[in-house]
């Protein structure tokens, strides 16, 4: 980098210079410099304690010490084991300091690993032994501070990765505390802060591709559906402009989810549940708790019996098509029908989650006249009032559409079908 | 290490070879990204920093780039070597004729071994508001050393204390405050621009030394500052 400016003070081994972008640095002092005079200096023309000015083979030097921090990681990442001084998930954090803290299984910080030059700025002490949450929330204040939250709703992206197995902490907890912190923080309660799950293998991609995991899992997402996207334009891509295009561009058919086998036999409305749960994050977390958790509840209650993977009778084909549930999600409040009939593909009843900005979920109880609907709308809200409404929606009689189902899976409910589900163990 | 060295080297011929064919546009590209590189070389060969990219010595260093990218041969070495040896050469060609040339000519050129050519009146009154600039942070018990350690490393953060500064200087009664009480008026500006009693204390030096420069007639250091304010706002 090439850097300009005048020369403010000399000394005898350094010159004190104000640059072109008003900051003032230290540069080795040559022949001839004067003050008032103005220069043209490189990276190399700084003074700095470990720098010689001669060095030709710094940018070597720079590519050995990578590939050796390269390498040292990929030995903590292959001797991962259960003790508290191994790594047994990777928290990052991206503002536009970017920095990723390595945990141990209880989820208390091992290693502070700061991936751009911002983040060293706020990594001002790096105190080991904390729970994660605490050196989250401390870091954030100190990007306050720094001047990188600035902006009107500021774009905080955390990614949790678990390495192992079966760990002792639980990453939901570790984001419910950073989400209570901000939330009580003056100066943090207006940030959009947004939590992905990651998982060892995107952290590895990660660190290939030398982008945060975080914004990595959002590439990987992103690329399901704009298949020309590159790393590299999410690797500088601005925090701001990525959440908007992670949460509003894959609005299309496509991007409707099904559930995956591993659902399968689960009862939808569990299923649902899992997946709003893992992949909406609100920020208002308390509010979630108070008021969308009840109403799910209540929902439960009711008469949705459908399991993942259950063919329909009476239908063509037996499914519902993401497509055709697509077609309720019009962002309206009440939700509406959906659709009896599938066109035939994937398997099981079809449901997800449209990060769009009213998010409505439908899934038909039963073909034909009986018709019933499951809606959950929850605004994806960065606004003041976080609405989260649960709308359900009965086409006729609910009682009809019960008893035809029940008909239905009548077998099922001999195979031990819970009456009410358990309540999630989650905050 | 040569595993590291030789992907990058391959590149850099490739880049080369592309340019030397006739693509235009790959050449201005490799010249661009080298500036740097440029730069350093034909400071060590001077021993003194370049002025400007106005200053001969620098558009010779760019055409000896250039000539070095037609005139590389991959067979007999590194291409950063060879550029590095042609610019020093032509470099220091150009030092030998410019000595053998009248005061006049001299004048034109920041000679190193010629300082008279330098100090024009501009110059000396620069050198004297700097020297006044010096002074006036001293009243306020700080030291060009001291704000290079205080200066924030971020550019958003120095915008942000800029800005701050700029409504102090604005605002004839804070700056009127801040010159007879030789302090920040924290809680004026806290209220009038939203922003934490914190981040006002944490860039203290480097907003006073900020409002010292905007107050002063250094128009060369004032313009710096109005570049980074003047740009964010543009950006918006």
């Amino acid at each position: 980098m090439i850097y300009k400016g005048h020369v403010l003070l000399l000394e005898k081994d350094y010159a004190v210079v104000m640059t072109d972008t008003a900051a003032y640095v230290k540069v080795i002092a040559r022949k001839g410099l004067a003050v008032g005079e103005r220069i043209i200096f490189t990276d190399e023309d700084l003074l700095k304690k470990k720098w010689t000015v001669a060095t030709k083979t710094w940018k070597y030097a720079a590519a050995c010490v990578l590939l050796l921090f390269i390498a040292v990681l990929q030995l903590y990442l292959s001797n991962i084991g259960r003790t508290n001084g191994a790594i047994a998930a990777v928290v990052s954090l991206d503002i536009n300091p970017s920095i990723e803290i390595e945990i141990n299984n209880k989820g208390e910080v091992i290693n502070y690993i700061p991936l751009n030059y911002e983040g060293n700025v706020i990594l001002d002490t790096r105190p080991e032994g904390k729970p994660v949450s605490e050196a989250v929330c401390k870091l954030l204040e100190n990007a306050a501070d720094q001047g990188y939250l600035e902006d009107e709703k500021s774009s905080v992206l955390v990614s949790l990765s678990p390495l192992i197995t079966g760990l002792d902490v639980s990453l939901e907890d570790i984001e419910a505390d950073i989400l209570s912190f901000t939330n009580g923080n003056s100066r943090l309660a207006g940030i959009d802060l947004m939590f992905v799950y990651g998982s060892k293998a995107i952290l590895e991609d990660a660190r290939r591709s030398e982008v945060s995991p975080g914004r990595y899992f959002m590439y990987k997402k992103l690329k399901e559906s704009e298949t020309d996207l590159k790393i590299e334009t999410v690797r500088t891509m601005e925090l701001k402009k990525l959440f908007n295009r992670f949460r509003h561009g894959q609005g299309d058919n496509d991007q409707i989810k099904t559930f995956s086998e591993s659902d399968n036999g689960k009862f939808l409305y569990e299923a649902v549940y899992e997946q709003i749960q893992l992949r909406y994050r609100m920020r208002n977390m308390e509010m979630y708790q108070h008021q969308i958790e009840p109403q799910i509840q209540e929902r439960i209650q009711s008469q949705e019996r459908i399991r993942v993977g259950d063919e329909k009778e009476n239908t063509e084909n037996g499914m519902i098509q993401g497509s055709e549930i697509q077609d309720k999600l019009q962002g309206t409040d009440s939700g509406q029908n959906s659709s009896k009939e599938g066109s035939g593909e994937g398997k099981g009843a079809q449901g997800g989650v449209d990060d769009g900005s009213s998010q409505v979920l439908n899934t038909s109880g039963e073909p034909q006249a009986q018709e019933q609907n499951y809606g959950i709308d929850i605004r994806n809200s960065t606004n003041e009032n976080p609405a989260a409404v649960i709308t359900p929606e009965t086409e006729e009689s609910g009682d009809n559409g019960n008893k035809d189902e029940e008909k239905d899976y009548g077998d099922k409910n001999q195979e031990g079908r819970p009456d009410k589900p358990e309540k999630g163990n989650k905050k | 290490m040569q595993l590291i060295c030789f992907p990058l080297t391959h590149q850099l011929e490739n880049r080369i070879k592309k340019a030397k064919a006739g693509d235009i546009e790959e050449r201005e590209v490799l010249i661009n990204d080298y500036i740097p590189f440029i730069i350093k070389t034909v400071s060590n060969t001077l021993n003194r920093y370049i002025e400007s990219e106005d200053s001969d010595e620098y558009i010779i260093g760019l055409e000896a780039f250039n000539e070095a990218i037609d005139k590389y041969d991959p067979g007999k070495g590194k291409f950063i070597s060879f550029a590095s040896i042609v610019i020093r050469s032509r470099v220091t060609d150009f030092m030998r004729r410019q000595k053998r040339y009248n005061d006049e000519l001299m004048k034109c050129v920041s000679d190193q071994e010629d300082h008279q050519s330098y100090d024009t009146e501009d110059n000396l009154d620069l050198k004297a508001e700097i020297e006044e600039f010096e002074d006036r942070l001293k009243s306020f018990g700080i030291t060009l050393n001291e704000l290079v350690r205080q200066c924030p490393k971020h550019k958003d953060s120095r915008l942000n204390a800029l800005r701050i500064a700029r409504y102090i200087y604005s605002n004839g009664e804070l700056k009127q405050e801040l010159i007879r009480k030789r302090r920040l008026p924290v809680t004026s500006i806290t209220r009038a621009l939203s922003v934490s009693e914190k981040l006002i204390n944490y860039n203290r030096i480097f907003i006073i030394a900020s409002v010292l420069i905007l107050d002063s007639d250094m128009e060369c250091l004032k313009c710096y500052i109005s570049e980074v304010v003047g740009g964010a706002e543009n950006d918006i």
